[in-house]
């Protein structure tokens, strides 16, 4: 066994060093004949008459030639295949977007299936397959906003070289509304809004059945192949157990899959129709590793290209690495939050402590405690805390009030409604009712926790006491029928960072009609408030289609909200990523994070 | 005996059907099984609504159990939201040999678990060989030199090696034989997946990449494993018989290997009987630090979607596998000690 690997090793070497001397060989030289004489047939035309003869001329033409002499050329060395590599700490559920709901899942089929548009770096539309985005002013949405007509890329083409049609958009639509497919991701926004979908020239003409303000980033953001998965719909009556779902080997976008361990890894390789062309990557790896603990792993040892989703907690680690990878802070929507519960149910089995009902309690809450510091010391800096919930989008409003810091202030505005120490204990009390808040979050992220340590302190500083009651993470979420500890309001102060429909700001869970109950145990609002002026302009919104209408309902409703203290923003909760010094032109975007991957590339 | 092989099988229905009604209420207890639904999103209730009627969560647990056990082919259901239960269900039960579908991956529980097993049984069955081979050597060498200085030894790192807990021992190795071999420019070990994408899935390569987890998985079984050997070759190299074969004038080795070991290993097989249908289950930590695409992680993942199919699945598997080992570890001790007798 030694002998032979010593005989493998010297062949290498042999091998090694012959390479190069293969490479000095002279180069194959061009030898040029030039003269040749050549009898060709002319006609001429006989000088003086119309006549046209034909006669044999003799020509000397000169003509090159040239020879190609055989000689051994070099080998020229097979070009290294350029290739990306990213963990994910979750496998995606389905490579079907009507079937997944991972965030993991939507990565992947950034990939390998764009809808009519994406969203780019600065939240504007990139063109996939819609040839043009609709606007009122070309035309393209009707005058009432009741009829979109998206016109579809001629060159958009499927990876085996059917055109992508309208049709295929169609098809989408017939299988998210189609019951037969059971366990659809979600039917929203299309079983709300939408009265039909229809083809016309090869555009996409969307009927709705009443305005919908947020159709441009809420629909088709993908399409299914219709060629592909018809014929498994008119065989089993559904695209449940479609092939297409977990191996889609006809795809529209940059990249197409080659191989899914389930547990292990996915690889996606350049997909040689895609209509903008071919990629400048070769492959993009993704393996699938158990924590964000390897993932940062895999950084620190250069076994990952691009960091995803990673905590602000590693941002000095990631600093000590700048020579290796750079951050980028991406806006996605999101803002770590500090949510009230109002609810004032009859049985009182959910409501929250009485004193928030009284706007200057939670006023008081928000200037008791110094989110500044805590954005400061725990974030290193890196975020801020938002004043309104559309932080960074034209919808926030611009002159909210930060609630900054003064401990005094809460003072007064507690004595003012009445909340004292009157027993001397530390903590206030009105009517023998002690004013001790239960503050919830999710257990297991470090920051909340210590969030949670040093807001305990500040409040307590101005005479609130608090209880932390923290729920692991899949349990905290649970709907009011399964007895989750939010939406059953067994918390006073909840903290989380949600984000609904971005880059569209709408929301539902505002809406006095999603208040759970018994009746309506899947409702969203969790809070309990109902607020007559606020659940007006959120129905206003959802139907304005003027832009810069439905920015000012946003700005009124940012007041409101921030007035009325109905949400504190504790920090604006930017996406983390990351990307090695090798790749090159990667350019998240909060909504399609992967939307410019045909751009991507590698140099070492 | 085939009777009673026959008797067993008989006798392990109801077992199993018991075992899979209290583990069905449990794994319903887990949580909301639509909580992961969203993503990174909350769920909507509109669609939150129509995923419980679909997925047939809205049912009674008694219900949905019955559905799970003989399938909802023979019943009408409500599937497109009117009120009306008007299509005919589609899940024929586990009877049946419809195992139901993954909630969140909307597959059949049998495909999902026809993918992991191999690479379950893969890291498991080369951990079993370690752990069995490794702990006979240790045990019977420790036995036969006792209270010597070795014997002293390998006792104080058997407790070392029992009392340390897996994961700990897993991210030691890591650290020491990937990170850090590393960081000082020496060859070292793979920290994550079944082999090197760049390469592929060459022999040497997935073997290279199971050093690290077989070993980590072995540790602390070969600990305890040992001290059962040891304490049965004790037992067994003191008595009559062991004495008469040595009088008849048989080699060391032949007292030693038939005579000494055969009935020394019963307890052996008694344990190893107990662990073979866990291997089915894989190592969920190992398989989880190591990034093993094997049942374990599978079983971890389900557990935290409360993806309730899958983790019936795994877990009626190896209930099934306990019964089937225990007969054959029945069947065993016949071989191995020729006064039981099943008939």
């Amino acid at each position: 066994m030694k002998s032979r690997t010593w005989k493998l090793v010297v062949a290498i070497v042999i091998a090694t060093l012959l390479a190069p001397l293969a490479g000095c060989a002279t180069p194959a030289p061009e030898v040029v004949e030039k003269v040749v004489t050549q009898v060709i047939k002319e006609t001429v035309i006989v000088e003086g008459t119309p006549q046209v003869v034909e006669k044999e001329v003799t020509k000397v033409i000169e003509k090159e030639v040239t020879k190609v002499v055989e000689v051994e050329v070099p080998v020229e060395p097979e070009a290294e295949p350029k290739v990306i590599t990213m963990m994910f700490t979750q496998e995606p559920d389905s490579l079907n977007a009507i079937y997944y709901g991972m965030w993991y899942a939507a990565l992947v089929a950034d990939l390998f299936n764009p809808g009519l548009w994406t969203w780019n770096d600065v939240l504007e539309p990139s063109l996939e397959m819609a040839a043009e985005f609709p606007t009122k002013d070309n035309g393209l949405i009707s005058e009432d906003g009741m009829t979109v007509t998206i016109p579809i890329n001629p060159d958009a083409k499927w990876s085996d070289g059917e055109p992508v049609t309208a049709e295929d958009f169609v098809f989408t639509y017939e299988m998210i509304m189609d019951p037969a497919n059971i366990a659809v991701n979600s039917t929203w926004p299309y079983a709300d809004y939408v009265e039909n979908v229809t083809v016309e020239d090869n555009s996409l003409v969307i009927q709705f059945s009443d305005t919908f303000a947020a159709w441009a980033t809420t629909m088709f953001d993908f399409v299914l192949p219709k060629h592909v998965l018809q014929p498994v719909y008119e065989s089993e009556g559904t695209i449940d157990d479609a092939e297409w779902n977990r191996d889609p080997t006809v795809v529209n976008g940059a990249f197409k899959l080659k191989e899914w361990e389930a547990g292990g890894y996915l690889t996606l390789e350049a997909n040689d129709n895609y209509w903008r062309g071919r990629p400048n990557l070769d492959q993009i790896n993704i393996l699938i590793v158990p924590d964000s603990e390897a993932q940062m792993n895999g950084i620190k040892a250069g076994d990952t290209d691009i960091g995803i989703f990673l905590s602000y907690s590693e941002i000095p680690t990631l600093q000590a690495l700048e020579h290796y990878v750079d951050m980028q802070m991406v806006l996605s929507g999101y803002n770590e939050s500090w949510f009230f519960n109002l609810n004032t149910d009859e049985t009182a089995a959910k409501n929250g402590h009485p004193a928030l009902q009284d706007v200057r309690v939670r006023q008081a809450v928000a200037y008791a405690v110094d989110f500044d510091a805590i954005c400061q010391e725990l974030l290193y800096g890196e975020t801020y805390p938002p004043p309104t919930k559309w932080e960074e989008t034209p919808y926030a409003y611009p002159d909210a009030n930060p609630y900054k810091y003064d401990p005094e202030k809460a003072k007064a505005l507690l004595d003012e409604a009445g909340w004292v120490d009157s027993n001397g204990d530390g903590t206030r009390d009105k009517d023998g009712v002690e004013l001790v808040l239960i503050y919830a979050t999710t257990q297991g992220r470090e920051i909340r926790e210590q969030t949670q340590v040093v807001a305990m302190q500040m409040l307590a500083e101005v005479g609130i006491g608090i209880e932390v009651q923290n729920g692991s993470y899949d349990v905290f979420w649970n709907s009011y029928g399964e007895g989750g500890p939010i939406a059953t309001g067994q918390f006073d102060i909840g903290e989380w960072s949600d984000s609904f429909s971005f880059p569209d700001p709408t929301e539902s869970q505002w809406l006095c009609s999603e208040i759970p109950s018994d009746e309506s145990p899947d409702g969203s609002n969790w809070y309990g408030i109902c607020d007559e002026e606020l659940d007006a302009l959120f129905r206003a919104q959802e139907v304005e289609m003027d832009p810069v209408k439905r920015i000012e309902l946003f700005h009124e409703v940012s007041k409101i909200i921030n007035e009325k203290a109905y949400w504190l923003g504790v920090w604006h909760d930017n996406d983390l990523w990351t990307t090695s010094k090798r790749a090159k032109n990667v350019r998240f975007s909060g909504a399609d994070p992967f939307w410019n991957c045909f751009e991507w590339d590698v140099e070492d | 005996m085939t009777r009673y092989i026959m008797r067993r099988l008989l006798q392990a229905i109801p077992l199993l059907v018991l075992v899979s009604l209290i583990v069905f209420v449990l794994a319903n207890a887990m949580g909301d099984p639509l909580a992961s639904f969203g993503g990174r999103r909350r769920i909507r209730s509109s669609d939150r609504e129509r995923l419980t009627r679909q997925l047939g969560l809205d049912k009674p647990i008694t219900v949905q159990y019955a559905v799970w056990l003989i399938g909802n082919d023979w019943m009408d259901i409500d599937l497109d939201g009117d009120g009306i239960a008007d299509s005919k269900g589609t899940r024929q039960g586990i009877l049946r040999g419809d195992w139901g579908k993954s909630f969140m991956e909307k597959r059949p529980v049998t495909d999902l678990i026809r993918e992991r097993l191999p690479n379950t049984l893969l890291l498991m069955v080369a951990s079993e060989i370690v752990i069995v081979v490794s702990s006979l050597v240790i045990g019977i060498y420790s036995a036969l030199k006792q209270y010597s200085f070795v014997d002293h030894l390998i006792t104080g790192l058997s407790f070392v090696g029992y009392s340390m807990p897996i994961f700990w021992t897993a991210l030691m190795m890591m650290y020491v034989f990937a990170v850090k071999l590393k960081q000082w420019g020496l060859p070292y070990f793979p920290t994550v997946g079944k082999y090197d994408l760049s390469v592929g899935p060459t022999l040497a390569q997935i073997a290279w990449h199971m050093v690290l987890p077989v070993t980590s998985i072995s540790i602390i079984s070969v600990a305890g494993y040992t001290r059962f050997i040891r304490s049965s070759m004790l037992d067994v190299i003191h008595d009559d018989y062991i004495r008469t074969a040595r009088a008849k004038g048989l080699t060391e080795k032949m007292v030693l290997f038939r005579h000494a070991l055969k009935n020394a290993s019963l307890p052996l097989v008694t344990i190893v009987g107990l662990d073979l249908p866990l291997l089915l289950g894989g190592a969920v930590v190992t398989e989880s630090i190591f990034a093993w695409p094997g049942m374990g992680r599978l079983y971890w993942n389900a557990a935290q979607d409360t993806d309730v199919p899958v983790l019936m699945g795994i877990l009626m598997l190896i209930s099934g596998a306990v019964v089937v080992f225990q007969i054959i570890t029945d069947i065993t001790y016949t071989f191995l000690d020729p006064r039981i007798r099943y008939d």
